[in-house]
C-alpha cells in the first residue's frame, strides 16, 4: 500500500466526523487551552528558578497565583479535553457500527460467499481500532501545532536565533511521521489480517462444534489458534519495536533541538557579556530553554500521533470496504404498488452464475400461477434452491426478470417492488432458516408486527408444533436442542404467521420422518396462497397441482400450463 | 492504579520475561536521570561561563540519548514478547475450554459472545500485561529511588514530590470500584453487541426474508448505543483518575520548584543544584505518566476479563502444554494416544480399526432442567456385517443418542460397550443430519480427521456418490468450501461429509439421514455404498425413506425413549 491510497483510506474515515463538527471544535479548543497552560506552567517556574538563581530574588505574589491557577485549570482541562474527544470518538464509532451493519443488510448473502467471522471482526475489532483515530487525532494535531507555533513566536520575541533552532528541530522531529511508514502500513495490514483469520478459524470451529468433537478436532484447532497467536504476537512485537525505533529518532532529534537552543543561548550571553546587552538576560535563559522544549514537544506529540496512524490504515481500509460493498439487490428508484389479491410467480429467461462457478441457470422460464400450489423438481445440485432464493429476491437474476403476477396477469417485477411490500408478500422456508436467540415467540414475530399469542398458539397447532414447545421456551441460538423436524416445523410456523400471499418451500420436508413429512405437507396444503416447493421427494410434489421440471428444455417449460 | 489480579498471575508464569522488560524499563528510566543531571550541569556551566564544560555536558546528553534508544529497543521487544507470551497462553486455554461438548445443548450459548472473548478480549489483554505491569513495576521501584535522590539536594522538594506520588497513586483509588463496576457493564454490552451480530451476519438471508432488518436494526442500534453509553461510562471513570494523577504530577513539580526556589534565593544551594532538584522533580512523575497513558490502552483488554474467566481462560492447563490429552469428550474412561500440536498424528484405528459388536444397555438420559427423560432403559445391539437402521418420530432422541454415543454427552444411567470394552469417541465416525463443513479447501476438510493419500481420498469420494461433481469444480479437490460450506449444496455437503467420515477409518459409523438431501438415483447409490460399508464397519443409520430402508435386516423403531424391533 502507497502513501497515496493511505490517505485516500485514511480520508474514507473523515465523512463519519461530519455530523461531530461542534464536538471537532471545542475539542480542539479545550485541548489547545490545556497545551498551553501546561507550556505556561512550565515557562514560569523556568523563568522563577532562572531568576531566583542569577538574582537571587523571589517571585512576586502574581506568580504565585498564576502557578496555582495553572495547576488547576491543567486539571479541569485535562479532564475535559479527554472526556469530549472520547464521547465524541465512541460515538462516531458507534455510527460506523450501524453503517456496517447497513452494508451487510444490503450485500449479503453475497454471490460471493463471505465469512461471517470475518465480518464480524471487521465490525467489532476493527471498529474499535480507530477510536485511535476519532479520538486523538485531528483535533489534538491542530492543538500541537498552534503550541508549536506559539511558542516559537514567543521565543522569536526574546531570541530570534533560539527560534530559527526550534522551527528547524520541530521541522526535523515532523519528518520523523514517515520514517518506515510502508513497513508499518505493512504489518498493520498483516496483524489485520491474522485477526479476522483468527475470527474466522474461531468461529468456524464454534459453529461446527459437533463435528470438531466428533473426529477429535479441537487438539488441531487450539495448535492452529495458538501458533495463529504466535504470529500475531510475532507481527505485534515487530511493530511495537519499529515505533520504539522512530519515537528513539524523534528523541534524539529533539535532544539535538534542545541542545542546540542552549548553544545558541549559551552563544548570545557569552557575547552580550562583553558588548552592548541586547540579549536576553541569564536570568530568561532557563525559560527560553523551557519554552523550547515545549514547542518542540509539541510537535513530538503531534508526530507520534501521526506515526500509530500507520498501522491503523488497515483497518480503516477494511471498514471503508466494509461500508461500501456493493448491493446483491438495489432498491427501487420509483416502486410500484403490488396488485391486490392473490400473487403468481413468473420466471422470463432468469440467468444467474455464484461467482466463479458456471451458470445455475441460463435463460430459464417458469410460470406459477396465482394460488397454484406447484412443485419445482430436478435433481440435486440442478439449480433448484437458486429459483427459490431468485424468487425471495435474496439476489436478482444476471438477466431476465422474475415477476408476481396479479389475476388479471399483469406482472411486477421483483425489482420495482419496495422491500417492505414485497417481504410482507412473499416468505420463504428454507433448509438453512436460522432460528434466532429467544423465545419461540419472538422468533415467530420477526418481522411480522404485534400479533396475539392466540394466533401465534394456533398457528403453531397448525404445524403439529404445540405438543412440545409453547411461545415462552427459549430456542437458545439456532435453537440448539431441536432437531431437525422440529425446525422445519417452526420455521413454516414462522414463514406462516406472517400470512404471506406467496409461500417458497426449499427441501424442508426432505430429513423428516413420514408422520412429520405429513403434518408439514398437510400444513402447507391448507395454505390458502401461491406456493412453490422445491423437492426430489415424490410424496411432497404428489400433492402439488404442477410439477415444473428444473431440467426440463427451455421451450417446454415455457409453455403455459405444463404438467 | 488499577490491578488486575487475574493479569498480574498470567505475567508471573514468565518470570523471567517480566524480570528482564522491568528491568530494562527502569535502566530506561534511569538515563532520563543521567539526562536530568547532565542537563543541569551543562545549563550552570553556560550561566558560569565555562564552555568547555557545556561543551563535554552536551557530549554527555548525547551519548546518554543513544545508550537510552539500544535499551529502549531492548526494552520494547522484551515487553512485547511477554504480552505474547500470556496472549498466547491465555488463547490456548479459553479454546480449550470453549470446545467442549456442553456448549452443544445449551440454549444460553452465543458463538458471537465468545468469539468477541477468545478474539478482541485476549488480544485486548497485550496491552496491559506488556506495558501497564512493567510500567507498574517501574513506579514502585523508581519514584522511592528518585525520591531518596531528592532528600539530600532539598529535603523540602523531596517532601513535595512524595506528596505529589501518593496523591497520584491513591487519589484515583476513590474511582476504582466504580470503575471495576462500570467495565464489567461495558463487556458484557461488548460481548452482548458481538453475540447479536454474529447472529445476524449468520442469519442475514433469514432476515431478509422475514422483512426483519430495520426490526434488527434497531435491536442492535439499541445494543450499539448501550456500549456506547457503558464506553463513554467507564472511560468518564478512568479519566476523572487521569485528571487526579494529572494535578498530582504538576502539583508535585511545582510545590518542588517552589522548595527549589527557596534554596536559590537563600543562596544556600549552588544553581547546578537547583537546577537538578527542578528536573529530577519532573523525572520523579514519569513513571506516573507512563502508568497513566498505558492504562488507556490496556482498557478494552482489563473489562473481558470477567467474561474470559467465565469461558474459562484462567483455569489451570491440564497438563504441559506438549502432551496435551484434548479435550475432556465427556467419556471419562478415554485414553486414546494424543496428537501432537501440528495435527493428529497418524494412530492406527482401534483394534486394527474393526470391531464386531456395539452394545447399548439401559441407557437413559435427562437433559438439565428438561421436565421428562429424553431415552429410557434404550438397549441396542448394532454388529458388524450388516445395516442397522432406527426410525422414529422427529424429537423422538435419535439426535440425543447419537450424542451420547458419540461421548458428547454423559449417558444419566446405562453404559456403551465396543466389544465388551467401553466405547471411545475415536471409535466412531459420524454424518449429521447437517454436516457442517469448515472454511478451507476440499481436500483440508475430507482429511481433517485423518491424513490420507490422493488414491484414498478418490476412492472415499466415489464411495459418497461425490467424485465427478468433485473434480467438476473449478479447482477440483483444492477447490475452496466457503464458511459452513454455504457455497455447495446440501446434497453436495452430505455426500462430502460420508466422504470425510468413509476416510476416517474407524470400526462404528453414525450416519443421520444420509439422503435426505438426494434425489432417487443419488440416495440409492449412497445406499448401496453403505450396505458394502457395512461388511467391514458397524453401520447405525437414521432413516425414514423407505427406500433406504429395503435390504436392512435390523430395523428399530425409537419411540418414548426406547427402542424396538420394527416390522420391516
Amino acid at each position: 500500500m502507497n502513501t497515496a491510497s493511505a490517505l485516500r483510506a485514511l480520508r474514507a474515515l473523515l465523512p463519519a466526523l461530519r455530523p461531530e463538527r461542534r464536538g471537532m471544535l471545542w475539542s480542539y479548543l479545550v485541548g489547545t487551552a490545556s497545551a498551553l497552560a501546561l507550556a505556561a506552567l512550565t515557562v514560569l517556574t523556568a523563568w522563577a528558578v532562572g531568576h531566583a538563581v542569577a538574582e537571587r530574588t523571589p517571585p512576586g505574589p502574581a506568580w504565585w497565583a498564576a502557578v496555582i491557577g495553572l495547576v488547576l485549570l491543567r486539571t479541569v482541562l485535562t479532564w475535559r479535553e479527554m472526556d469530549v474527544s472520547h464521547a465524541l470518538a465512541y460515538r462516531v464509532l458507534a455510527r460506523l457500527r450501524m453503517a456496517l451493519f447497513d452494508s451487510y443488510a444490503r450485500s449479503v448473502p453475497g454471490r460471493r460467499r463471505e465469512h461471517s467471522g470475518r465480518a464480524a471482526a471487521v465490525a467489532m475489532g476493527d471498529i474499535e481500532e480507530l477510536e485511535f483515530f476519532y479520538a486523538h487525532t485531528i483535533a489534538q494535531v491542530g492543538a500541537s501545532a498552534t503550541v508549536f507555533l506559539a511558542a516559537a513566536a514567543t521565543a522569536g520575541a526574546l531570541l530570534p536565533e533560539a527560534a530559527a533552532v526550534m522551527l528547524a528541530g520541530g521541522a526535523a522531529v515532523a519528518t520523523t511521521a514517515l520514517y518506515w511508514a510502508r513497513t508499518a502500513r505493512r504489518l498493520g495490514e498483516q496483524e489485520q489480517r491474522e485477526r479476522s483469520a483468527l475470527s474466522a478459524r474461531i468461529t468456524d470451529a464454534l459453529g461446527a462444534l459437533r463435528e470438531v468433537l466428533a473426529y477429535r478436532l479441537a487438539p488441531r484447532i487450539i495448535a492452529d489458534t495458538d501458533a495463529a497467536t504466535g504470529r500475531a504476537a510475532a507481527l505485534t512485537r515487530r511493530r511495537e519495536l519499529l515505533e520504539q525505533l522512530v519515537a528513539s529518532v524523534r528523541e534524539l532529534i529533539v535532544t539535538a533541538a534542545v541542545i542546540g537552543v542552549i548553544a545558541a543561548a549559551a552563544g548570545v550571553l557569552a557575547d552580550g557579556a562583553g558588548g552592548a546587552g541586547a540579549g536576553p538576560s541569564p536570568a530568561v535563559l532557563p525559560a527560553l530553554v523551557a519554552l523550547a522544549v515545549t514547542g518542540v514537544a509539541a510537535i513530538t506529540e503531534a508526530t507520534t500521533v501521526l506515526t500509530r496512524l500507520h498501522p491503523l490504515v488497515a483497518a480503516a481500509d477494511r471498514v471503508a470496504a466494509g461500508i461500501g460493498r456493493p448491493p446483491a439487490v438495489a432498491a427501487p428508484r420509483a416502486p410500484r404498488r403490488l396488485p391486490d389479491g392473490p400473487l403468481g410467480l413468473r420466471f422470463r429467461d432468469v440467468s444467474f452464475a455464484y461467482e466463479g462457478r458456471p451458470p445455475a441457470l441460463a435463460s430459464w422460464s417458469a410460470e406459477v400461477a396465482p394460488g397454484e400450489h406447484a412443485g419445482l423438481a430436478g435433481p440435486s445440485g440442478a439449480g433448484k434452491s437458486t429459483v427459490i432464493a431468485l424468487a425471495a429476491r435474496l439476489w436478482d437474476p444476471a438477466s431476465g426478470t422474475v415477476e408476481l403476477v396479479a389475476a388479471d396477469g399483469a406482472g411486477v417485477p421483483l425489482t420495482e417492488i419496495d422491500d417492505a411490500a414485497l417481504r410482507s408478500a412473499v416468505a420463504l422456508v428454507d433448509q438453512e432458516a436460522t432460528l434466532f436467540h429467544g423465545t419461540v415467540r419472538d422468533n415467530l414475530l420477526r418481522g411480522a408486527g404485534p400479533r396475539p399469542d392466540a394466533e401465534l398458539a394456533a398457528v403453531l397447532e397448525h404445524v403439529g408444533a404445540a405438543g412440545w414447545i409453547g411461545l415462552d421456551d427459549d430456542l437458545g441460538e439456532d435453537g440448539v436442542r431441536l432437531s431437525g423436524g422440529q425446525r422445519a416445523r417452526l420455521c413454516l410456523a414462522r414463514a406462516l404467521v406472517r400470512r404471506p400471499r406467496v409461500l417458497l418451500v426449499d427441501e424442508v420436508t426432505a430429513s423428516l420422518d413420514p408422520a412429520t413429512e405429513r403434518a408439514v405437507s398437510d400444513a402447507i396444503a391448507g395454505f390458502g396462497g401461491t406456493v412453490l416447493i422445491s423437492s426430489h421427494r415424490s410424496e411432497t410434489l404428489a400433492r402439488c397441482g404442477h410439477v415444473i421440471d428444473i431440467t426440463a428444455p427451455a421451450d417446454q417449460a415455457r409453455a403455459p400450463g405444463l404438467r | 492504579m488499577m490491578i488486575v489480579r487475574e493479569l498480574w498471575r498470567e505475567a508471573a508464569r514468565f518470570p523471567a520475561a517480566l524480570a528482564w522488560s522491568t528491568a530494562l524499563l527502569v535502566l530506561v528510566f534511569s538515563t532520563h536521570l543521567g539526562q536530568a543531571a547532565a542537563i543541569a550541569w551543562s545549563m550552570s556551566a553556560a550561566l558560569r561561563g565555562h564552555p568547555g564544560d557545556v561543551l563535554a555536558g552536551l557530549a554527555l546528553i548525547v551519548a546518554i540519548a543513544l545508550a537510552r534508544m539500544a535499551l529502549s529497543l531492548a526494552q520494547a521487544s522484551a515487553a512485547a514478547g511477554l504480552g505474547g507470551r500470556v496472549r498466547r497462553a491465555l488463547r490456548r486455554r479459553a479454546m480449550r475450554a470453549a470446545l467442549t461438548p456442553e456448549r452443544l445443548h445449551d440454549t444460553a450459548a452465543r458463538d458471537g459472545a465468545l468469539r468477541a472473548g477468545l478474539g478482541d478480549g485476549i488480544d485486548g489483554t497485550d496491552a496491559y500485561v506488556s506495558k501497564y505491569v512493567p510500567a507498574v513495576a517501574q513506579v514502585l521501584i523508581a519514584c522511592p529511588a528518585v525520591g531518596a535522590l531528592l532528600v539530600p539536594l532539598s529535603p523540602a522538594a523531596a517532601a513535595a514530590v512524595a506528596a505529589g506520588l501518593v496523591l497520584a497513586l491513591l487519589g484515583p483509588m476513590a474511582w476504582k470500584r466504580m470503575a471495576a463496576r462500570r467495565g464489567l457493564d461495558h463487556w458484557d454490552d461488548y460481548e452482548g453487541l458481538g453475540a447479536d451480530l454474529l447472529e445476524s451476519l449468520r442469519g442475514m438471508a433469514a432476515l431478509r426474508t422475514l422483512g426483519d432488518v430495520p426490526g434488527t436494526r434497531r435491536r442492535l442500534d439499541a445494543r450499539s448505543e448501550a456500549l456506547r453509553r457503558a464506553t463513554e461510562r467507564v472511560m468518564r471513570a478512568s479519566l476523572a483518575e487521569t485528571a487526579v494523577t494529572d494535578l498530582a504530577v504538576q502539583g508535585g513539580i511545582a510545590a518542588a520548584a517552589i522548595a527549589a526556589l527557596g534554596h536559590a534565593v537563600t543562596g544556600q544551594a549552588p544553581a547546578v543544584e537547583v537546577y537538578l532538584v527542578l528536573l529530577l522533580a519532573s523525572e520523579a512523575f514519569r513513571p506516573i505518566r507512563d502508568l497513566s497513558r498505558h492504562w488507556h490502552s490496556g482498557f478494552l483488554g482489563t473489562t473481558a476479563v470477567p467474561g474470559l474467566a467465565r469461558i474459562g481462560a484462567f483455569d489451570p492447563e491440564p497438563g504441559p502444554e506438549q502432551s496435551d490429552p484434548g479435550p475432556e469428550q465427556g467419556a471419562p474412561e478415554q485414553n486414546a494416544p494424543a496428537p501432537g500440536p501440528g495435527g493428529p498424528a497418524p494412530r492406527p484405528g482401534p483394534e486394527g480399526g474393526r470391531a464386531e459388536l456395539l452394545h447399548v444397555s439401559d441407557l437413559g438420559f435427562r437433559y438439565p432442567g428438561a421436565r421428562d427423560d429424553v431415552l429410557r432403559g434404550l438397549t441396542l445391539t448394532a454388529r458388524r456385517g450388516s445395516l442397522t437402521a432406527i426410525v422414529g418420530e422427529s424429537g423422538a432422541g435419535k439426535s440425543t443418542l447419537f450424542d451420547l454415543l458419540l461421548g458428547l454427552l454423559t449417558p444419566g444411567t446405562g453404559r456403551i460397550t465396543l466389544d465388551g470394552r467401553p466405547v471411545r469417541p475415536d471409535d466412531i465416525a459420524v454424518v449429521s443430519q447437517r454436516p457442517v463443513l469448515f472454511a478451507g479447501t476440499v481436500r483440508d476438510n475430507l482429511t481433517a480427521a485423518d491424513a490420507a493419500e490422493e488414491p484414498d481420498i478418490t476412492a472415499a469420494c466415489r464411495a459418497a456418490g461425490i467424485l465427478d461433481e468433485v473434480l467438476g469444480l473449478p479447482r477440483g479437490l483444492d477447490t475452496e468450501v466457503a464458511e459452513a460450506g454455504a457455497n455447495l449444496s446440501g446434497g453436495q455437503r452430505q455426500r462430502l461429509a460420508l466422504a470425510r467420515a468413509l476416510l476416517a477409518r474407524r470400526p462404528v459409523l453414525l450416519v443421520d439421514e444420509p439422503t435426505s438431501a438426494l434425489d432417487a438415483d443419488r440416495a440409492a447409490e449412497v445406499v448401496r455404498t453403505l450396505h458394502r460399508v457395512a461388511r467391514d464397519r458397524i453401520v447405525i443409520m437414521v432413516s425414514h425413506r423407505p427406500e433406504t430402508l429395503t435390504g436392512v435386516p435390523d430395523v428399530l423403531r425409537l419411540g418414548a425413549g426406547r427402542l424396538e424391533k420394527s416390522a420391516p
